[in-house]
């Protein structure tokens, strides 16, 4: 996994203009004058100052993009194992989580707070065990399995100990950190770079709404391919598409932008879905914008393959069990609908949901920064990812 | 600290307690900043909202229950609530304060407030972006040093009165304020009077009446010196018209914003307007300030469940019945077979079997017990209502009140104002049973209004106006163009007879008035006919009607000849003859008589009175009757006629 | 002779009939295990060889039982493949008796927590106020349903198959209800009228085969076809041990004796007892190794079996 990242020699960041990561980098050494204020772990107070602040600007909308809040997320996390005061990697893991559990308690919708924390719990635990095992010889310790059930001894059958002090592990979880930021900065332009093996040219792609890695993935595919047409479903109330439309329209492709209700009679004519997407569910599934759902049952209809592009931060390890519970959903402002002083406002009952679960059987394709993987693949990525005991924070 | 006072921090000061005397009895002991909307005290709501638009410090000033509002700050701040993060928060007040401008001329005597800043209300909710508000006060600030304050108004349904709305004029050119005018609550405005200098002197006057006022203000410094300066404004209206009044005088003037679409703002100001929020709140108008994104607690405890249901993660609702718009707290449950809709729970509150709730809001630790019906009313918190109990619209009922089994309660209705306190036969409970039993008095600008459902009057008001039309068409006093023209020609008329004027200068005198209104030549038949049987001398008795007319005629024949000359003429003549027996009970008996004798003067045809026979509307059913006699002997003679021929 | 080995006074039969019929709520897998671990105790054996053909042997009188093979299969084979991993070559007979018991009683621990494991697993996709399918009864299932209801507080509707033939569909109602969980029992021609006012099925099985796919008592399958058409989340509860080496394609690749009660393996025209649900009508396994997709299955397996 690493060395694919390590092959890839094109790193350039495409989230952040130069300009803007120097603000950022300025914005890193003002905070580190409040830190240990940021970083105090007050056993009343427990979200610490930077966890509230990143919640607040979420919230705010100050903060926006699943890429943005995880990096924001990553740095909080990293400037928590390298400023605050823990012993043992236990003690660092119960930290983490409990953070973990305020971000996503305060923002469920977000799942890529979660994701990152299991990302760096799951690294804890494996940089303690290299080091453990540098000293006392353990076999790996892989998830549950039937081949584990029958092999187990009562030996390492106890879960493992985290709570003894290792020397040198700040040091090595900071090195590894480097190394996920180093996957966060690429994974955009990994994904796009794969946009020439999906788009050919004189194709017709259909999109929805206006995803950040689809509007790189097609700004790649157009450089490279001619005579595309890409056609853009606006994506209502919201209007995100126009966004879209607008940033590609420096290119050479025909752009064309439908309202959400003629998606299905303009799918007869598309050689292919791209689509982003919120997050990946556990079972392949995806909690999209809305009106995905819709474009995927277009395609399925006319059997249009989907390709959803997923960087890796987006595969979540939860289950959708119920659409209306679990605050899977997140209904925004009637106002999109009808206006308030609208006679109908006063009587009618409005929804406006943001997202939309479509079932793996209609997802073709995943593309993530690893290459492409189909809707049952999913598990396997997880359990690579993140640890089985994480799965719950 | 002193390096703290030079940066340039947003403030804003937020005022409460205003009118606590609208919220009776929930606020007899407390602040009216501290009453809860879907379980969030609207103080938070505002800081909330404030906190969303970049304020960095916030001044409550409070005029009452100061210790009160203190204590939840410090309460919400060691919570680390949502606003408290990059917002300071500081509570300021006196004794002596009676109302805005007195709280404003305190401020400024303290000078706390550095810069342009934020009035608003702590019973104020909004989403609203207000820096971007802020940003436009800032420009015009610029150019124009004069500026006092930006009023922001919300567009509302109009028809709904909650005392909030407001009629307004304003220069579209530069966002000015001209006219500023309170609606009232009981519709019963006749005209607004808007001096005529502002149409005068500004090109594009825009007229606003479907506005309503969150209290939302961006004031300038400039503001608090005026409010200093001028010891008679007490409340922000006052300012307004002073300075409307005086624009020259004071040279400081009024801007006006309008908050776009997708922002929502609403003051509570009465029970019915809290009404209202609320179920704006239920129904995500105010998102993101909704029970389910955690209003002011970082984290979202909330079910968002299909119909608008908001339940609590600890709540319990008993499937298997009907239910919309809920806000369901931590701890409450509600029992199967209940009807719920449009009903806010707070914490620990239990409603038994068989309930039927409609726009109830409760407090926390409220029991319903079984088969309860309760509509349009607000419990305060440990409040007991017994089984078979019945709550009907506009009552309040205070904290720790216990109903009695099968009570019937309801506010004193409008015509027995006497009626203060009631007694309810049955029930038996303990002293602090009240009820709010004032709403129904105007107290100046709108009054205490009580919830109760709220009507819409689009249907209404356009039923209205066609019921209006077919009134004017019966000669009712409308004044429009037909009736001023009627009565002209029965004044030329009158005075005609009177002064046994040459009728010649009287066929002038209507020609002119013809002219003047616009009135086609049919319509002027009509209207001299009519005119001519309404004159007094034609009205006098009623026995005598052909005779009176004969003598009418006798002078101004000549008028009615030099009109009705041809068949349609002659059809628009015995229409106008119609018309006035419809209107007078005196002429139905005789409307026979008058038909024959225009028909003996010649003044009228038979084939005229026939077509007209044939074509006499519904109203004038009747008439065929009373006609009958006539018509056959007008047939018969036609046909003697056609048959001597 | 590994028949002069075992000791007079006990019977693999008779030993295994008892265990069921001790604790009613036992897999018949558990049971299969429990019995070989007494075969192991009980019996004296110089090699590992002996040792195997004595397991092979008391398996073999199990699978004579009327009872629910496919665990059976399954569990006996998990306990095969836990004898044949472990590794001790260099250490006398009895001390690597010694050694095998004590981890067969971890294995057994293990095995006899996957039941609540399960039911945590499956306590999310419960919801307040829903209504769950479920097929005549199952163990797991039930205290999946029991735990929903008793440790969180969930109120919700069940339907339950009769359960033909032999119609375990009314215990189950009876469980249900002395918990006080709302259950009501229908017909198992009735599963396609109440297919569309459920919200999901949940159902147990008998034995996970490969593919992914699940042996499960007959009616399964219809009611998986029937969740299909009206796209209810199928959900399938099942213990880790359940699962199998087979990869049957159709219902004719089921072994007889999972299909037929002893008696009747002969007669063309019996009942089948299980029936065979491919893997695309299930949406997800509840294991105690996990929420798995049906595609995980295989691997599990390989990573056991290869």
């Amino acid at each position: 996994m690493l060395n694919l990242l390590f092959q890839s020699n094109t790193i350039t960041i495409f989230e952040f203009s130069p300009v803007q990561i120097l603000q950022f980098k300025r914005n890193l050494t003002f905070k580190r004058q409040n830190m240990v204020e940021d970083f105090d772990i007050s056993p009343h107070n427990p979200p610490l100052k930077a966890i509230a602040g990143l919640i607040h600007d979420v919230k705010r909308g100050k903060l926006e993009g699943s890429y943005n809040i995880t990096v924001k997320t990553l740095d909080i996390l990293k400037k928590i194992i390298s400023v605050c005061d823990w012993k043992s990697a236990e003690e660092l893991m119960k930290l983490i989580r409990t953070q973990g559990k305020i971000l996503a308690s305060a923002l469920p919708q977000e799942v890529v707070t979660a994701n990152i924390t299991r990302r760096i719990i799951k690294l804890i635990r494996e940089e303690y065990d290299l080091l453990q095992a540098k000293v006392h010889q353990i076999t790996d310790d892989s998830q549950a399995s039937l081949h584990k059930l029958v092999t187990q001894t009562s030996d390492n059958d106890i879960s493992r100990d985290y709570s003894k002090p290792q020397e040198g592990l700040r040091e090595a979880l900071l090195d590894h950190l480097q190394e996920i930021e180093t996957e966060m900065e690429t994974c955009s332009e990994n994904v796009s770079a794969q946009a020439e093996e999906h788009i050919h040219t004189s194709e017709v792609i259909l999109t929805l709404g206006h995803s950040r890695s689809v509007e790189n993935f097609l700004k790649r595919a157009v450089k490279k391919r001619e005579n595309l047409t890409i056609i853009i479903a606006e994506c209502a109330p919201a209007c995100r598409g126009h966004h879209l439309a607008a940033n590609l329209a420096t290119g050479s492709a025909e752009i064309v932008v439908i309202p959400d209700s003629t998606i299905f009679a303009m799918m007869s004519r598309v050689n292919k879905v791209i689509i982003g997407t919120h997050s990946v569910l556990a079972n392949g599934g995806l909690r999209a914008a809305c009106g995905a759902y819709t474009v995927a049952l277009a395609a399925k209809h006319y059997s249009v393959p989907v390709i959803v592009l997923a960087p890796m931060y987006k595969l979540s390890p939860v289950h959708m069990c119920n659409v209306e519970q679990d605050a899977f959903n997140l209904v925004e402002c009637a106002e999109g609908v009808i206006p308030y002083n609208s006679l109908a406002a006063k009587f009618a009952k409005v929804y406006s949901p943001i997202f939309d679960y479509v079932p793996p059987e209609l997802v073709t394709l995943f593309i993530s920064n690893m290459g492409g993987h189909a809707p049952s693949y999913v598990y396997r990525l997880l359990s690579e990812l993140y640890h089985p005991e994480d799965y719950e924070l | 600290m002193e390096q703290f006072q030079k940066k340039d921090v947003v403030q804003a000061v937020l005022l409460t307690d205003l009118r606590p005397e609208a919220f009776k009895p929930i606020c007899d002991n407390s602040s009216t900043a501290l009453l809860t909307l879907a379980n969030v005290p609207l103080l938070d709501y505002a800081l909330e909202s404030l906190n969303r638009s970049g304020i960095e410090e916030v001044f409550v000033y409070a005029r009452l229950h100061m210790n009160d509002i203190k204590e939840h700050i410090s309460k919400r701040q060691k919570q680390g609530c949502t606003w408290s993060i990059n917002m300071s928060v500081k509570v300021i007040g006196a004794e002596g304060c009676r109302c805005l401008g007195d709280a404003l001329r305190d401020i400024d005597a303290k000078s706390l407030i550095r810069g342009h800043f934020v009035l608003m209300e702590a019973e104020t909710v909004t989403n609203a972006n207000l820096s971007y508000f802020l940003e436009e006060h800032k420009k015009t600030a610029k150019y124009d040093k004069g500026i006092a304050m930006t009023v922001i108004y919300k567009e509302v349904i109009t028809g709904v009165r909650t005392g909030d709305e407001v009629m307004i004029a304003m220069s579209t050119d530069n966002k000015r304020l001209q006219y500023h005018q309170r609606i009232k609550t009981n519709f019963r405005e006749q005209s607004f009077a808007m001096p005529l200098d502002i149409f005068l002197q500004n090109s594009n006057v825009a007229l606003h009446h479907n506005l309503a006022d969150p209290q939302i203000a961006i004031c300038s410094p400039l503001l608090l010196t005026l409010f200093s300066d001028n010891f008679d404004f007490e409340n922000r209206d006052d300012f307004v018209r002073g300075l409307i009044i005086n624009e020259e005088v004071l040279n400081s003037r009024i801007y006006v914003e309008m908050l776009p679409r997708e922002q929502y703002a609403r003051r509570v100001s009465n029970w019915l307007t809290y009404q209202i929020v609320s179920n704006d709140v239920i129904n995500r108008w105010s998102y993101p300030l909704v029970p389910d994104m955690g209003i002011c607690c970082l984290r979202q405890q909330f079910l968002f469940l299909r119909n608008n249901i908001y339940k609590h993660e600890s709540a319990t609702l008993s499937k298997l019945m009907s239910k919309e718009n809920i806000v369901l707290d931590s701890g409450s449950s509600v029992d199967t077979g209940s009807k719920l809709s449009s009903v806010v729970i707070g914490r620990n509150c239990k409603i038994g079997k068989n309930c039927n709730l409609d726009h109830v809001y409760m407090y926390d630790d409220v029991v319903i017990e079984d088969n309860c019906s309760l509509e349009y009313c607000l419990i305060g918190s440990g409040a007991k209502i017994s089984s078979n109990s019945h709550v009907l619209e506009g009552v309040v009922i205070a904290p720790k009140t216990v109903i009695a089994p099968n009570s019937n309660i309801t506010t004193p209705s409008e015509t027995d104002p006497i009626a203060k306190r009631f007694s309810i036969s049955t029930q038996k409970t303990n002293d602090t049973e009240e009820l709010d039993d004032e709403e129904d008095e105007e107290w100046e600008v709108g009054g205490f209004l009580k919830m109760r459902s709220v009507p819409f009057s689009f249907e209404d008001s356009e039923y209205n106006s066609s019921t209006e039309d077919e009134l004017s068409s019966h000669g009712s006093p409308v004044p429009d163009d037909t009736n001023i023209f009627l009565s002209e020609v029965i004044d030329s008329l009158t005075r005609g007879y009177n002064e046994k004027s040459n009728p010649d200068f009287l066929i002038l005198e209507i020609n002119s008035s013809r002219y003047a209104y616009n009135m086609s030549l049919s319509e002027v038949n009509f209207y001299v006919t009519k005119a001519i049987l309404s004159l007094p001398k034609v009205k006098e008795s009623s026995a005598n009607i052909v005779q009176n007319l004969h003598h009418v005629l006798g002078h101004l024949g000549p008028v009615i000849s030099n009109y009705i000359k041809y068949k349609d003429a002659m059809i628009d003549c015995l229409k106008g003859v119609e018309d006035c027996c419809n209107q007078e009970e005196d002429f139905k008996a005789k409307v026979a008589q008058i038909v024959h004798y225009l028909y003996d003067k010649d003044y009228v045809a038979e084939d005229a009175i026939l077509e007209w026979y044939e074509n006499l509307s519904d109203e004038s059913e009747w008439m065929k009757t009373h006609l009958k006699k006539l018509i056959d002997w007008l047939m018969a003679s036609s046909e003697e006629e056609s048959e001597e021929e | 002779m590994p028949d002069a080995s075992v000791k007079k006074d006990f019977s693999v039969q008779q030993y295994f009939a008892q265990q069921m019929e001790e604790d009613k709520s036992m897999s018949s897998g558990i049971a299969a295990i429990k019995t070989l671990l007494m075969v192991l105790e009980r019996t004296k054996f110089d090699t590992v060889h002996i040792l195997h053909s004595t397991i092979q042997e008391a398996v073999k009188e199990m699978r004579n039982t009327d009872l629910s093979q496919a665990a059976i299969v399954s569990g006996t084979e998990l306990f095969m493949r836990f004898i044949t991993l472990a590794k001790f070559d260099d250490k006398p007979m009895e001390e690597c008796k010694q050694i095998m018991l004590h981890r067969g009683k971890i294995f057994l621990e293990k095995l006899l927590q996957s039941r609540s494991t399960i039911a945590h697993q499956a306590l999310q996709f419960v919801t307040d106020g829903c209504r769950i399918l479920t097929h005549s009864r199952s163990r797991v299932v039930l205290q999946a349903l029991i735990d929903a209801h008793t440790k969180s507080n969930k109120q919700f509707q069940v339907f339950v198959t009769h359960g033909g033939p032999d119609n375990a569909g009314d215990q189950m109602v009876a469980e249900l209800e002395k918990v006080g969980i709302d259950a009501i029992l229908i017909l198992d021609s009735a599963v396609g009228y109440v297919m569309e006012s459920v919200d999901l099925v949940m159902v147990g099985a008998e034995g996970v085969v490969e593919s992914g796919g699940i042996i499960n008592r007959i009616g399964s399958f219809t009611m998986a076809l029937c969740a299909r058409e009206m796209k209810k989340p199928f959900y399938v509860l099942a213990e880790s041990f359940k699962f199998t080496r087979l990869y049957p394609l159709n219902q004719r690749d089921l072994p007889v004796e999972y299909k037929y009660i002893k008696r009747q393996r002969d007669n063309f025209k019996a009942h089948p007892m299980v029936d065979y649900t491919p893997p695309a009508y299930i949406t997800l396994l509840f294991t105690d190794l996990g929420i798995l997709t049906p595609s995980a299955v295989s691997d599990e397996l390989i990573k056991l079996y290869l």
